[in-house]
């Protein structure tokens, strides 16, 4: 690690954005809505199986009121990806605009666009529809059986990259890879634990659900608003789907009430842009949250089998991860998903022997999607919770066993290579690692040393602790690009135009801290710009833990080539030589002094009077590292013996993100993460009942937590100084989710021996587990 | 709901006026939280029933009369000797629909999570029913149906009494859910009366895990001269536990739902108990 001194970047500064989103002024979709915009409301499919053999929508386009009904009968018939990924799409091409075939509880039967929402809702009532019911596949166990019912049998599903696909089988991608001898670890070994777990479906559950709004312009242009965490892909996806060339669309996308990842997805653009074309009136879709929790997408629930074989001294010797996800109706992101549940969590500790399968199967259930942690949550739950048995087996303290095999500084790991995004990855070494340091602090502020055995608790009320160690990535490398524009004004401020993302992070500030530190102004001088697709340059978008790291050098490279525009009018005007000058304080100063003119005099120097051009550039990044952050979570926990409910008393996050670019926000990230977690392993469930309709679509009944109910929460950033991020940075805002499930399932168990390896971690299931002496029979959801 | 129309009348006589001429073509309205949860739909006139002088609590004779428009929050923040609703008001979320909710509000319509009407089924509150004359109604009768059911048009529900804690009394409540703003999962109120170190008289009641809210009768028999304690109470819920239906909520079991009433019942009885022996 090594200190350097800042003046913008590293430091808590006003949130670009704070005021404008604190006063309540107009930023976000819904704030835009045309008064004489069109509703637009979607018939879902009551049955999670079906295909529709009869539908008649023309009471539904009589009613007065009613502009457009849309239905597969009226739409091109597209086969599309709706994951906003790179291009060609790691995700199978498998989603129509409309289909004939139902495929879960909610999928869509026909739009409206309407004068209001009370007409659109009665239109939709009129929609006379048959279908022939067919018999779903509910579990994921079921999904791959001989005979299961196929959920996509039309013939255009297809992966456009060379991968494993079998929808025949219900198959929507493999992968599969050994390092080593998984067998010969495992023989190797004085001990070997071979679990399985299961993680649960779970929803971003963003405040603002999925909302957008289209219109066509006079040159019959389509213009989407829309909240979106992929204004490019978005613009791509929807040309694709609609038939039309990308020139015909924009996208602009303004604030964002969240998104987690689940705005990496095309959900609404294509019907919006669609009934645009067709009404030529503003049309304006918001999801219910009903819909939100259907109809959108969720985190794959993944059944895990995890072995690891390992010597009394310490040593493992053999760790092997077989996942079967459940992507649901649609295979998106389905392959990327699960390929991160091994090259996230497999270069962790350091083995010989790895062996990874991740087979994802269709279901008729809500389709998973991206999700912050990204199949990293998965698996640090089956993994984690494996050390902590593992560690018990072989009677070692299980924070020495994982500082004795964890990855350091220097490593590298036969995984990076292995295990990419749908392909082959990247070899690197760690560059920058401080996890020893982060295990040290977090331990210290939980009081580690305070922990006991299970066996030495007594009474109604016992207390435990537990601990898990993380990582993730910071972009995805040789695949992703992020691109910047920044130009000069007369006033001496600038303007950063970015396709770069905020979903509500503080993206927007934190990279303009990243200009206004390499430029020499400050933080108010720069005017951020995200994301249009007619005015900012391409960037893939918000995902992947990428927007700092990658997006944050193409600003960092494009603010330097200013920087040196800058530094030639001020030679010039300063009639010296621009190797003799640097900038500060929004001024161009001789360093030896004697002479300095101001950004101001700059600009209107270059605009006005001689050699006149435009301060400005372009810069485009593509990174060839994905330096992972590192962090050790620690949870402890009180179970009531009598009723098996679990209450977290304290959780400590230790974490290294490199330099922390903005560490409020940074912490921020950090505490939503472990928030978000925390109710995940305890409270968020999906219920479904035997026809896959969920039961629990409302906050009412799918419980997330409020700040009422946050624990003793401590946060502590454990700076490093990654040399390949900008001013040292990596990445802050997925890893946080993936601690609290395993810390506290080893929580629960060192408090009183209950052994949770199925989430959530209801009273229920805890009581349970304590009536069967600790252990629970296995058994997975969906 | 439906509503068309909004009546403010500023005296009780004049709002039951109102109320019967109109019939089912009105709808009392006092805080209002609750028309979420209706879903009637046939065309209403409200009537604001919140300017009648209805709210406040009041001491007399050992008995709190409270107005039916007092509010959750009033319940809260009430103290006085002998005054227990103010721990019931906190299990009752959020602060805005405290703010807003009436006691009387919540005892005519009845969901089987109800806060109040558990409590007042364990302090054997009476409820006071203005009509063309007073009727007082002990709680078992009142929430036997839905309590509305007892209410003809112009029918207002008024006071309700609930005797304040004497020496020798304790009551305990307690609301069981995932987060703080959640449903209940199962509540469970007991009131108990000591006597020469035995228990001369006792109250159980249970919610949200049960169709309606209910007293334990025979939970409560069991206990009526006992020595109370850990043994005694565990012996009586296990008498009185199978009187009643269990239904799992939110993807428990009705399994659960049962053992989870039977460990809370104990709990709130030990709680009772302490605050009885004046501890
Ligand atoms: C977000 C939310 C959270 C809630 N949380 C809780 C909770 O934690 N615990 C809980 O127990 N409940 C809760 N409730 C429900 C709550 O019980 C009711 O909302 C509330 O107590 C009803 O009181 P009110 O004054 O608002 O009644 P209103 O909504 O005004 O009326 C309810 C019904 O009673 C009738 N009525 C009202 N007063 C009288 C009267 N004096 N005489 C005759 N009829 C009358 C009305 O005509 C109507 O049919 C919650 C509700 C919401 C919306």
């Amino acid at each position: 690690m090594s200190k350097r001194k800042f003046n913008v970047v590293n430091k808590p500064l006003r949130k670009i954005d704070a005021m404008t989103l604190a006063l309540g002024k107009p930023s976000y979709v819904g704030d835009f809505k045309p008064n004489d915009a069109l509703i637009i409301k979607m018939l879902g499919s009551p049955h999670a199986h079906a295909r529709i053999t009869s539908i008649d929508i023309s009471e539904a386009e009589k009613m007065p009121g009613v502009h457009c009904v849309l239905y597969y009968g009226n739409v091109p018939r597209i086969v599309h990806t709706t994951a906003g990924q790179g291009y060609p799409e790691p995700s199978p091409y498998d989603t129509f605009m409309f289909d004939s075939k139902m495929r879960f509880v909610g999928d869509r039967v026909a739009a409206v666009a309407a004068e209001t929402e009370k007409i659109a809702e009665a239109a939709l009532k009129v929609i006379r529809v048959e279908y022939e019911v067919l018999p779903p596949v509910l579990r994921i166990q079921d999904a791959m059986k001989d005979g299961a019912p196929i959920v996509h049998d039309e013939p255009e599903a297809r992966a456009v990259i060379p991968v494993p696909y079998e929808p025949k089988k219900n198959m929507a991608a493999q992968v599969d890879m050994e390092i080593g001898e998984l067998e010969k670890g495992l023989a190797e070994a004085d001990e070997v634990v071979d679990f399985q777990y299961y993680n649960h479906y779970g929803q971003h559950c963003p405040i603002e659900p999925h909302v957008s709004m289209a219109h066509v312009d006079r040159e019959n242009r389509i213009i989407i608003t829309t909240s979106t965490q992929v204004p490019f892909h978005c613009r791509r996806i929807v040309a694709q789907t609609l038939d039309i060339p990308v020139r015909q669309v924009r996208v602009i996308k303004p604030r964002i009430g969240g998104g987690f990842g689940v705005k990496q997805e095309i959900v609404l653009e294509d019907v919006v842009a669609m009934m645009a074309l067709r009404t030529k009136r503003p049309v304006y879709w918001e999801y219910t949250r009903a819909e939100e929790f259907v109809s959108s997408r969720t985190r794959h629930p993944m059944l895990m089998r995890l072995r690891m074989g390992a010597k009394k001294d310490g040593t493992i010797t053999g760790i092997g991860l077989d996942c079967l996800s459940n992507t649901g109706w649609n295979g998106s992101q389905g392959l990327t998903v699960v390929c991160n549940s091994g090259s996230k969590m497999l270069p962790l500790y350091r083995c010989d022997n790895i062996h990874f399968n991740g087979t994802v199967v269709y279901t008729n259930l809500p389709a998973g999607g991206a999700y912050r942690g990204y199949g990293a949550t998965q698996a640090a739950f089956a993994f984690e919770s494996a050390m902590d048995e593992m560690a018990d087996k072989i009677g070692m303290d299980p924070l020495e066993f994982r500082s004795m095999n964890h990855i350091k500084s220097g490593d590298t790991s036969p995984v990076f290579r292995a295990l990419g995004e749908g392909r082959e990855g990247v070899d690197q070494a760690i560059t920058s690692c401080e996890l020893a340091r982060c295990i040290k602090a977090g331990a210290r502020e939980i009081g580690w040393k305070r922990r006991k055995p299970h066996t030495a608790k007594k009474g109604r009320y016992r207390r435990g602790m537990g601990m898990a160690c993380l990582m993730q990535g910071s972009a995805i490398p040789e695949i992703d690009m992020g691109a910047a524009t920044l130009k000069m004004n007369e006033d001496g401020s600038f303007n950063l135009l970015m396709g770069a993302t905020d979903l509500g992070t503080g993206s927007d500030t934190v990279l303009a801290q990243i200009a206004a530190e390499q430029l020499g102004t400050t933080l108010d001088q720069i005017i951020v710009y995200s994301s249009d697709t007619d005015m900012t340059p391409f960037d893939v978008g918000a995902y992947a833990s990428s927007t700092t790291y990658l997006s944050g050098q193409a600003v960092q490279n494009v603010a330097q080539k200013v920087r040196k525009q800058i530094l030639k009018v001020g030679a010039d005007m300063l009639d010296c030589k621009a190797s003799e000058l640097t900038v500060e304080d929004a001024k161009v100063i001789k360093k030896q002094g004697g002479g300095e003119v101001s950004f101001s005099e700059i600009a209107l120097h270059s605009m006005y009077s001689s050699n006149q051009f435009q301060i400005g550039d372009i810069s485009s990044k593509i990174v060839h590292h994905s330096p992972p952050p590192f962090a050790a979570h620690f949870a402890e926990v009180e179970v009531d013996t009598l009723t098996g409910a679990v209450r977290v008393i304290k959780y400590v996050a230790a974490a290294d993100c490199g330099t922390p670019i903005h560490p409020k926000l940074a912490e921020g990230q950090v505490e939503g993460a472990v928030m978000n977690g925390i109710c995940y392993a305890l409270t968020e469930e999906y219920l479904f009942n035997d026809k896959g309709r969920m039961l629990n679509p409302n906050f009412g009944d799918y419980k997330l937590y409020t700040m009422s109910d946050l624990p003793e929460m401590k946060t502590i950033l454990v700076p490093s100084y990654e040399k390949t991020g900008p001013y040292g940075a990596k990445s802050i805002a997925e890893i946080g989710i993936n601690g609290p499930l395993p810390a506290i399932a080893n929580a629960i168990h060192n408090a009183c021996g209950a052994r949770i390896r199925t989430g959530p971690f209801t009273a229920e299931k805890v009581w349970r587990s304590l009536q069967a002496g600790g252990e629970l029979p296995f058994e997975e959801g969906h | 709901m439906n509503y068309i129309d909004f009546k403010s009348p500023t005296g009780l006589a004049e709002a039951r006026s109102m109320l019967k001429e109109l019939g089912d073509r009105a709808s009392p309205v006092a805080g209002s939280t609750l028309h979420v949860f209706l879903r009637d739909e046939s065309p209403k006139v409200a009537v604001d029933i919140l300017r009648l002088g209805l709210s406040g609590i009041r001491l007399m004779n050992g008995e709190y009369h409270i107005g039916a428009t007092t509010t959750v929050s009033d319940l809260l923040e009430h103290r006085q000797p002998g005054w227990v609703l103010d721990r019931v008001a906190k299990a009752f979320v959020t602060q805005p629909i405290r703010n807003m909710a009436t006691i009387g509000g919540s005892a005519v319509r009845v969901f089987p999570w109800s806060d109040l009407p558990i409590a007042l089924l364990a302090l054997n509150a009476d409820l006071v029913i203005t009509g063309d004359d007073e009727r007082v109604m002990a709680a078992p009768k009142f929430f036997e149906t839905q309590p509305f059911h007892h209410l003809q048009p112009g029918d207002l529900l008024t006071s309700v009494r609930v005797p304040a804690l004497g020496a020798g009394q304790g009551f305990a409540y307690h609301k069981d859910r995932r987060t703080s703003t959640d449903f209940s999962r199962c509540t469970v109120a007991a009131w108990l009366a000591l006597e020469e170190g035995r228990i001369a008289d006792v109250r159980i009641a249970v919610g949200a895990a049960v169709p309606m809210p209910r007293r334990m009768e025979a939970a409560e028999e069991a206990l009526k001269g006992a020595r109370p304690g850990p043994a005694a109470f565990a012996k009586a819920v296990e008498a009185g536990i199978d009187t009643l239906r269990w239904k799992g909520l939110h993807g428990i079991s009705d399994e659960f739902a049962r053992h989870l009433a039977s460990v809370l019942i104990v709990d709130v009885l030990t709680q009772a108990h302490e605050e009885a022996k004046g501890a």
